[in-house]
């Protein structure tokens, strides 16, 4: 891990999920968004949430970031668990030791500022005195190659630049964990790539944990680990190339997509014992 | 710092709801300190208006001191002692130099030739350069007098002359030559204070001395005398130099200047300070204090409904602001530093405000002052407006905590997701509405018992606010309703339109400013039209017509025949005279001429003005009996019993129309040619009154009873017709209420020139016959309060001062006494004097088609015009009472409610156009065409205005209609019946100038919304 650009610079921070569950209550409807996630993420990982629209993959960043309570489970930031903290240490949390990027880069920017207005208005969750230790605006925006539109107004700068101001304004304050919500969904390659490497460079240079949720399989695959969800569930796990599938609570097991597009839902399956592990099949017609 | 700037552009940002807020918050603050900026400008106006229009004799400081009980001084030690105490510096900030008089006020001039009757003689500081010196010179040194121009006149007394002052006993002291002669008319009032030189009067009865014009002398004269001799000086007010801050010590200084000396010193001569000033602040004091009660319930309305107003809009900015209110807590500030983002644009708008504000209430209160209040008023930044200021900037302030609140606490990314189901808290609280309810309540209940005016200016708004309440409450409910109704109906725009009312509660709380403001407008339109044309109707009844010269003159027949000479055909001027006596003074005008001249309402006393005219001027019995330079007749005694002598005198009139009795001497049995000189007839014709019969006092007296018989009378023009309509125009006695008792004439027979009476004398009484040229009996209106007294009824103390029997034919409020006094006809009430005339006030009233030329006519014809009176100049000074103070006020701060509540509208279309228009995209997704989603915003903001104007203005009439008598009531006491509306026309006119105006606001407002209703505004919000 390269050495923090600040002094106090956190370094990553790792996060634990077990058994997560998150249930919407709209009205007499009950929306099971996440239901029953284990993970782990070791400090300093590079990890994409990847899955299909409406998979719990927000709900679930929501939760690690402290702006959904879980409604069962258990989460540890570091080596905090969140379920006892209140609101006001959560607030806290997310200061200094969590950045957060929602989806859509406008929204995480004042509109009426420049860049610069947002990193300093970043700021302003952190004690005065402790904000010395802070890197400059100006220099944060130079180190992430934002210096030439650092004092234009946001709605003048492209897409891409704005949603790099959004990752500059949430690693503002040096956290250890960068939370990002599809920060390359509305972008076009160049975009892309240009907030890839952002990210790639904040993970390098101040050791920070990322975590970003995406649709996009190229973003999971450059990120290196890949986390797969669907139905509120995690489902597959990649690594630099291979696959694997992770077995549920109650036994259940999340086939790959190709896999799936045979078999159908409502296919029976044969689970046979061999000696170098299980066999799947399909049961004959 | 950083956060200031970063706050700024914020501003700029939503430059237009920036300005929205601003605008009101501006308009809240000024509204707020202008209250009690004007307050304190006609607070001080109301004084100084009342201490310049009180009479001197009120708001001066007298000084007296006289030889009279302290004959140990001398008049010169006694002046000496008056001038140092007048001298007092303490009074010298507010009172003018001191004037100083000495005088003896009995004294009796006379020439070699006798007495030329009773007169005051004086010498006063600065005499000489204060009055016109027609002939010869000022008084210079002992010895030396000078005589007024009409005293030398009539006197026949001439520059030169010798006379007695008859102001001591030592003939050396009182002897003096008569070196000048002076205008008396010409007199600074500077110099002669209270007093003026023309003291002429004729004596009130018969045998005593006239009053002579004053006589002035040398100062060496009046100090030199060992008589009776008055010491006196006046310091008059500078009502300039008052202002409201002064008031306090001006009345401190004034209380320690009159307070009574320690009667137990006796060290020099002792003087005497009065003045009348402390009681007649006393007196004012109430007005001020309703103009001040009067403004806090206006202030305190127009404070409630700008808070109501910031709460409205702000809540509306920050539900707007909602996004980056949640950025704050994404980034994880702590609560103190959230709030003081979301917080910190409104609150540094209404920093901003409170400056403007001042500034601009401050220019409101110049221009009020120097439009409405008197000259020179005061306009200043008082502690209680920055006070007023700032609480409603605090206000405001609370207003954008509490809009603010539920968006500082809601989840983060619920509020991203712009969804704001919040639902208006402050509204649903039935404890707020059941405060509002009960306070109106409480105020209608107050009202109903006719309490104070204060409690009058806050009804309205408490009765309007409590009706848009319940309407809120009642409105959603009836919604639901109409949606089930609107439902299966063909029109959308309907359908949703109500649907939105049902549950929405931003559209409710329109409902309730514009019950507010409207309800307040109302009643401030129709308060200020009701009074005003009350305050008009006062001032036509206490002026009696367009203008009303006070004027000087020597009788009230001497004013009729200037007034008769001027004006021929009586369209434009009138004759009328006030006398004051115990039943609230008697009014005479020249009552044919009321109709042409006069402002009088058929309301006052139940009268057409022609028909007051005939009721206090009917026909006379008979014609007058004009008498020139002596009456002679043939008179023939014929006695039935007794033996007793018998006098006979004739009674006339003169053309002043002072009464003479002339003795014509005693009838000796059988005819005789009788006659009896009329010196007073010479040279104008007399009126003959009255033909008298007596026994002579000194014989002790018996009864005679005779026939006689009176013919062939003339006079120096020829022969004169003593019975022009036979015996009607004859009635017994010598005046309507001499009731024969012993004695008594009769007229059996009037022929052609011929007279036949019965008289029968018994004792000392008289018995007489009278020239019915007027009623028996006085035709009067009485003033309504006097009518309301028991035994009124029958007479009236008359311009002679004499009791007059008088017919009563009316009652109700008079020209000028109001609901005082008696009103009757001049003409008939000279001619039944008995004696001259006492005490009067002489006016010419002045129809408002008078030439112009007429004040000028007047004068040539010897009137002096002391003062002039108009209906608009009285208008005038009634507009500057303090319940028309308090009005303007409340229809100023009306009219800014209104503004309020019709910019909230606009600002509030403009600002929830955004998520407005999320749910217009909508249904245009769904294929509703633009027609549609215009109707339906228009409908909505129709039904909520019209609604809103509805209530608002039944609300404001109500309340009105409760309010409006108690408000008029006080002033209206004793003035002409008030009317208490409602002013339907002005009314009308702003209610429908502001539906009007709604309806254009809706309109312009559901196109914008429509134009930004499209699709793509939905993809904003998915996801
Ligand atoms: N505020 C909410 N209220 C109710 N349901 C919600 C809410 N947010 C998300 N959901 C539902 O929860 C599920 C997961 O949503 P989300 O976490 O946004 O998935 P993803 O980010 O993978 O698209 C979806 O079915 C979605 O409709
Ligand atoms: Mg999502």
């Amino acid at each position: 891990m390269s050495a923090p650009a600040t002094a106090k610079q956190s370094r990553g921070l790792g996060v634990r999920c077990e058994e997560l569950v998150h249930i919407y209550r709209t009205g007499d409807v009950d929306v099971v968004a996440v239901r029953g996630v284990d993970l782990v993420v070791r400090a300093g990982e590079r990890v994409a949430l990847l899955g299909p629209s409406g998979s719990g993959k927000s709900t679930l960043l929501g939760m690690l970031g402290g702006l959904i309570p879980p409604s069962a489970g258990r989460l540890w930031i570091g080596d905090e668990e969140t379920g006892g903290l209140s609101e006001r240490a959560l607030l806290g949390l997310r200061a200094q030791r969590i950045g957060f990027v929602l989806q859509g880069a406008a929204r995480n920017l004042l509109q009426y500022g420049t860049p610069i207005d947002n990193v300093r208005f970043a700021h302003r969750s952190v004690r005065r005195s402790a904000r010395r230790d802070l890197m400059e605006p100006r220099e944060l925006l130079d180190v992430v190659g934002l210096g030439p539109v650092a004092d234009r107004p946001v709605p003048s700068l492209a897409g891409g630049e704005q949603q790099r101001v959004a990752l500059a304004v949430a690693v503002a304050n040096g956290p250890g964990l960068l939370l990002a919500d599809e920060p390359t969904s509305q972008l076009d390659t160049a975009g892309r790539d240009a907030v890839l490497d952002l990210l790639d460079l904040v993970n390098e240079r101040f050791g920070t944990t990322v975590i970003v949720v995406t649709h996009d399989a190229d973003v999971g695959a450059r990120l290196g680990r890949t986390v797969s969800m669907r139905y509120g569930r995690v489902g597959n796990e990649g690594d630099r190339g291979q696959q694997y599938t992770v077995v549920g609570k109650d036994g259940s097991v999340h086939l790959p997509d190709d896999v799936v597009a045979e078999w159908p839902p409502g296919t029976h399956v044969l689970v046979e014992r061999t000696e170098d592990g299980v066999h799947m099949r399909r049961r004959p017609t | 710092m950083t956060s200031l700037r970063l706050a700024l552009k914020g501003l700029r940002w939503r430059a237009g709801s920036s300005l929205a807020v601003l605008l009101v918050a501006v308009a809240a603050v000024g509204g707020a300190a202008l209250g009690p900026m004007y307050a304190h400008s006609a607070e001080e106006s109301l004084v100084r208006d009342g201490l310049a229009q009180a009479p001197t004799v009120t708001t001066s400081v007298q000084y007296r001191g006289g030889v009279a009980g302290q004959t140990q001084f001398t008049p010169i030690e006694i002046r000496d002692a008056v001038e140092q105490q007048a001298a007092d510096p303490a009074l010298d900030p507010w009172y003018l130099t001191g004037t100083l008089a000495m005088s003896v006020v009995n004294g009796s001039p006379a020439t070699a030739d006798g007495a030329l009757g009773s007169a005051q003689v004086s010498w006063y500081r600065g005499q000489c350069e204060a009055v016109i010196i027609l002939a010869g010179q000022c008084p210079r040194g002992p010895g030396e007098a000078m005589l007024s121009a009409r005293t030398a006149d009539q006197a026949g007394v001439g520059l030169g002359e010798q006379v007695r002052l008859g102001i001591t006993a030592d003939p050396a002291q009182d002897q003096a030559t008569v070196v000048g002669l002076y205008d008396a008319a010409s007199a600074d009032p500077a110099v002669w204070g209270l007093g003026t030189p023309q003291q002429f009067r004729t004596a009130a009865i018969e045998g005593q001395p006239d009053r002579l014009d004053e006589v002035l002398v040398d100062e060496a004269t009046m100090s030199g005398i060992s008589g009776d001799v008055s010491v006196s000086s006046l310091r008059q007010l500078d009502a300039q130099s008052v202002g409201l801050s002064g008031v306090d010590a001006m009345r401190a200084a004034v209380e320690t200047a009159t307070a009574i000396p320690n009667p137990d010193d006796i060290s020099g001569a002792r003087t005497v300070a009065t003045s009348g000033l402390p009681a007649f602040l006393d007196s004012l004091q109430p007005q001020v204090d309703s103009m001040r009660a009067a403004t806090v319930a206006v202030t305190l309305q127009l404070v409630l409904l700008a808070w109501f107003v910031l709460f409205l809009l702000v809540s509306a900015t920050s539900e707007e602001r909602a996004g980056e209110i949640a950025l704050a807590k994404l980034r994880g500030m702590t609560p103190r530093s959230t709030v003081s983002f979301g917080l910190a644009e409104p609150v540094l708008l209404l920093l901003v405000a409170v400056p403007i504000g001042l500034a601009l209430a401050w220019l409101a209160d110049v221009f009020l002052a120097r439009a409405y209040l008197g000259a020179g008023t005061d306009v200043a930044v008082t502690p209680v407006a920055l006070i007023a200021a700032i609480a409603t900037c605090l206000g405001g302030a609370l207003a954008a905590a509490l809009a603010a609140r539920g968006i500082l606490t809601a989840p983060v990314l619920e509020q991203l997701r712009r969804t704001s189901g919040r639902r208006a808290r402050l509204l649903r609280s039935s404890a707020v509405d059941a405060m509002a309810v009960a306070l109106a309540v409480a105020g209608i209940y107050q009202l109903r018992r006719g309490s104070t005016d204060g409690l009058a200016l806050l009804a309205p708004g408490l009765i309007a606010l409590a009706a848009g309440l319940l309407a809120a409450r009642a409105l959603p409910r009836l919604a639901r309703i109409a949606v089930s109704r609107t439902r299966t109906s063909s029109s959308v725009a309907s359908f949703i339109a109500v649907r939105n009312i049902a549950r929405r509660p931003s559209g409710l709380r329109i409902v309730v400013l514009l019950t507010l403001a409207i309800g307040i407008a109302v009643f401030a339109i129709d308060g200020w039209f009701v009074a005003s044309a009350n305050r008009d109707q006062l001032a036509r009844a206490q002026v009696g017509s367009a203008t009303v010269l006070t004027v000087s003159t020597d009788s009230p027949g001497a004013l009729l025949a200037a007034v008769d000479e001027v004006d021929p055909d009586g369209n434009a001027a009138l004759a009328a005279v006030t006398v004051s006596n115990g039943d609230g003074g008697l009014i005479a005008v020249d009552a044919s001429r009321l109709a042409a001249v006069s402002s009088w309402d058929p309301t006052w006393a139940g009268n057409t003005p022609t028909g007051i005219g005939s009721t206090l001027h009917p026909p006379s019995p008979s014609p007058s009996i004009a008498v020139q330079g002596g009456l002679t007749a043939d008179v023939t005694l014929d006695r039935r019993s007794g033996d007793a002598r018998v006098l006979f005198a004739v009674a006339v009139r003169d053309a002043r129309g002072v009464p003479h009795e002339i003795e014509a001497g005693e009838l000796a049995d059988g005819s005789q040619r009788v006659t009896a000189d009329l010196p007073m007839c010479e040279d104008q014709p007399c009126t003959l009154t009255a033909l008298t019969f007596r026994q002579p006092i000194e014989i002790p007296s018996t009864a005679v009873e005779a026939d006689i018989g009176i013919s062939a009378a003339s006079d120096s023009l020829g022969p004169v017709d003593l019975a022009p309509v036979g015996a009607a125009g004859w009635r017994p006695g010598a005046s309507s209420i001499q009731v024969p008792v012993d004695a008594g004439a009769a007229v059996a027979s009037a022929t052609a020139g011929t007279l036949g009476l019965q008289v029968s004398l018994d004792g000392p009484a008289d018995a007489a016959v009278q020239v019915a040229d007027h009623p028996d009996r006085l035709p009067v209106v009485q003033g309504s309060e006097l009518a309301a007294r028991p035994d009124t009824s029958t007479v009236v103390s008359g311009l002679d001062g004499r009791f007059v029997g008088i017919d009563v034919r009316g009652e109700g409020v008079l020209p000028r006494l109001l609901s005082q006094g008696t009103l009757t006809d001049l003409p008939y009430a000279l001619a039944a004097m008995e004696s001259a005339p006492g005490p009067f006030t002489a006016m010419v009233w002045l129809g408002a088609s008078a030439p112009p030329d007429t004040v000028a006519d007047l004068e040539r014809a010897g009137l002096v015009v002391l003062g002039q009176e108009t209906i608009a100049s009285r208008s005038a000074e009634l507009d500057r009472s303090s319940e028309a103070l308090s009005l303007r006020l409340f229809v100023l701060a009306a009219l800014l409610a209104l503004a309020l509540a019709a910019g909230t509208l606009l600002a509030s279309a403009y600002v929830v156009t955004r998520r407005r228009g999320y749910e217009l995209a909508a249904l245009r997704a769904l294929g509703a065409s633009t027609r549609t989603l215009v109707g339906t915003g228009r409908t909505e903001q129709s039904l909520l205005a019209g609604t809103g104007v509805a209530l608002g203005t039944a609300a404001g009439l109500w309340s009105a209609s409760l309010a409006i008598p108690a408000l008029l009531g006080a002033s209206a006491a004793g003035g002409p019946p008030p009317w208490f509306g409602p002013a339907w026309v002005p009314v009308g006119v702003v209610v429908a100038g502001a539906l009007a105006l709604l309806l254009l606001v809706a309109d312009a407002g559901s196109r914008r919304i429509a134009r930004k209703a499209v699709p793509e505004l939905l993809r904003q919000v998915q996801e």
